[in-house]
């Protein structure tokens, strides 16, 4: 992918709050915008990432900043749904059809089960129709063909939430032991509670402009998004809310990574900082092998080595991940970009990562969907 | 490649043959011409390749690779928490599928697929041991064949 920086991030914290949608998206918008020293107005296209909430939902968003005329796309993708838009977003500015793109994901979800995730109505009725059964099979599986064991599962709970202590943005600031994890509810065996990430709120923002338009504008050393791959099922893949699978099955997350690292023209060992899909702590151990940061069977033994966690070799979630962030479904992939600029920038704080230069971002969501983005300084 | 039919894609498959709850069926899947996959529920074109599909039975025994638990009845079931759930092998369709257990079952278990009855009135399908209803008929210790035994 070439010419496509992103000339500005913004962000509305995850949590719970008493205001809705519209004010969440507007504020990360607001926010981005701010930072990249634009006004709405001057932004070609706006592509609003949202699940849940209702129809023009990124109209009645941008309705909020200011009425200007220029197109309003929403996107929905499940959990990638943020991604989706910043991988459309960057095509059209590689494209040449547009020069700034302003993406905006933001999410107010209920409390409980993520419904309405794509499930069949015999599904449903059956009590098939549920997300964390499906993390449970794919934990379960971990458990059963690697070393790892339900103290590794804890310990991406700990690790992630001992992050999040220094990141704002972060809805669970708090860290937590291993025991309160392994003594934490159970929810579908082998996952708990506190193995699970919280559907939530909040809202995130990026501004891709063609690097050509940047450097007109005066915004000097942008981070560059140097690959931006969405896939979607392909014939032996498996993912939520499909109720069979091949025994040879795939996985869609390791073919966007491959695609990613293709169009950024380079290799896993090229990455300094990971932000992946923890939807729940054992799909955070697979992304390790997913995304080509461990060979298959070493998932535990990359965790327990330290290398993932911060100060170590090449930190993953300093952010906190889902697990402390909660999951506002529109909004994850482009706060996963918040942090990552964020981190290129140099502006982390406490949980900057010294020297990082390449980052990657992943999400996975129902329907078979994934997309890996990589950003450069 | 064959002519698919808009309307074929109006009717959901049935997934399992019709019967009494505890009584042994199968599972409606469809066999590819083409590339060899199965698919389950049955497609009329293949999902993977889009080559034709004729009608597949999935039957036990089956390897009960995985199995977790749902403890909390999810927005919508009409059946009640804590239920099993497990993800049942067919080595020859190279398939697995998830379903309900009929009881906690271990992982490499052999298991047969049968009509399951999780709610009152309710029917699906679900995977019981091979053996299972045997057992229950009759005296003496509970023991479900593994895997190792029977394939």
């Amino acid at each position: 992918m070439r010419d496509v920086v992103i000339a500005g991030v913004g962000i509305h914290p995850f949590g719970r709050f008493d205001y809705g949608y519209r004010e969440l998206g507007a504020y990360a918008a607001e926010d981005c915008l701010r930072d990249a020293g634009l006004t709405a107005d001057e932004v070609d296209l706006v592509l609003v990432a949202n699940v849940g909430a209702e129809m023009a939902k990124g109209h009645n968003v941008v309705n909020r900043l200011r009425h200007t005329g220029k197109p309003i796309v929403n996107v929905e993708a499940a959990c990638a749904s943020s991604g989706s838009a910043l991988a459309l977003g960057a095509a059209l500015i590689s494209s040449g059809a547009h020069r700034s793109v302003l993406c905006i994901g933001v999410e107010k979800a209920p409390r409980g089960f993520i419904g309405a995730s794509g499930f069949e109505t015999w599904q449903i009725e059956t009590g098939l129709g549920v997300n964390p059964l499906y993390f449970a099979i794919q934990a379960g599986e971990l458990l059963r063909d690697t070393e790892a064991t339900e103290a590794d599962l804890a310990e991406v709970s700990v690790k992630n939430h001992r992050h999040a202590v220094h990141n704002p943005n972060a809805m669970y600031r708090k860290e937590i032991s291993r025991e309160e994890v392994l003594e934490s509810r159970e929810v579908c065996p082998p996952l708990r509670l506190l193995l699970l990430c919280a559907p939530n709120e909040g809202a995130a923002a990026a501004l891709l402009m063609h690097s050509d338009e940047a450097r007109r504008r005066g915004i000097t050393h942008p981070v560059r998004l140097t690959a931006a791959a969405l896939v979607s099922r392909g014939p032996d893949d498996w993912f939520v809310p499909a109720p069979a699978f091949p025994v040879d099955r795939t996985s869609l997350s390791e073919r966007a990574a491959q695609l990613a690292y293709e169009q950024a023209g380079i290799g896993p060992a090229d990455v300094d900082i990971v932000e992946c899909q923890d939807t729940d702590a054992a799909s955070e151990l697979l992304a390790y092998r997913e995304l080509g940061l461990c060979a298959p069977g070493e998932e535990a033994a990359l965790l327990r080595s330290g290398d993932t966690a911060l100060g170590g070799r090449r930190p993953v979630n300093v952010s906190g991940g889902l697990l402390s962030k909660g999951e506002p479904l529109g909004a994850s992939g482009l706060g996963q970009v918040h942090e990552l600029v964020t981190q290129l920038r140099g502006h982390a704080g406490a949980r900057q990562v010294e020297g990082a230069r390449v980052g990657l971002g992943h999400v996975m969501g129902a329907g078979h969907n994934s997309c890996v983005v990589v950003v450069q300084r | 490649m064959t002519s698919l039919e808009p309307a074929d894609l109006l009717a959901w498959p049935e997934l399992f043959l019709t019967a009494e709850p505890g009584a042994p069926t199968a599972l409606l899947a469809g066999g590819c011409t083409g590339c060899r996959r199965t698919a389950f529920p049955r497609a009329a074109r293949c999902p993977a390749c889009g080559a034709a599909t004729r009608p597949t039975e999935l039957r036990g025994p089956a390897v009960l690779d995985t199995c977790t638990a749902v403890l909390s009845t999810p927005p919508g079931a009409l059946v009640e928490a804590p239920y099993e759930v497990g993800v049942a092998r067919f080595p020859a369709a190279r398939i697995c599928v998830i379903g309900l257990l009929t009881e906690r079952i271990e992982p490499g278990t052999m298991v047969d697929v049968v009509v399951h009855e999780p709610y009152p009135g309710g029917r699906t399908f679900g995977f019981r041991p091979v053996g299972a209803a045997d057992r229950d008929l009759a005296p003496g210790p509970r023991t479900t064949p593994s895997a190792e035994r029977l394939l």
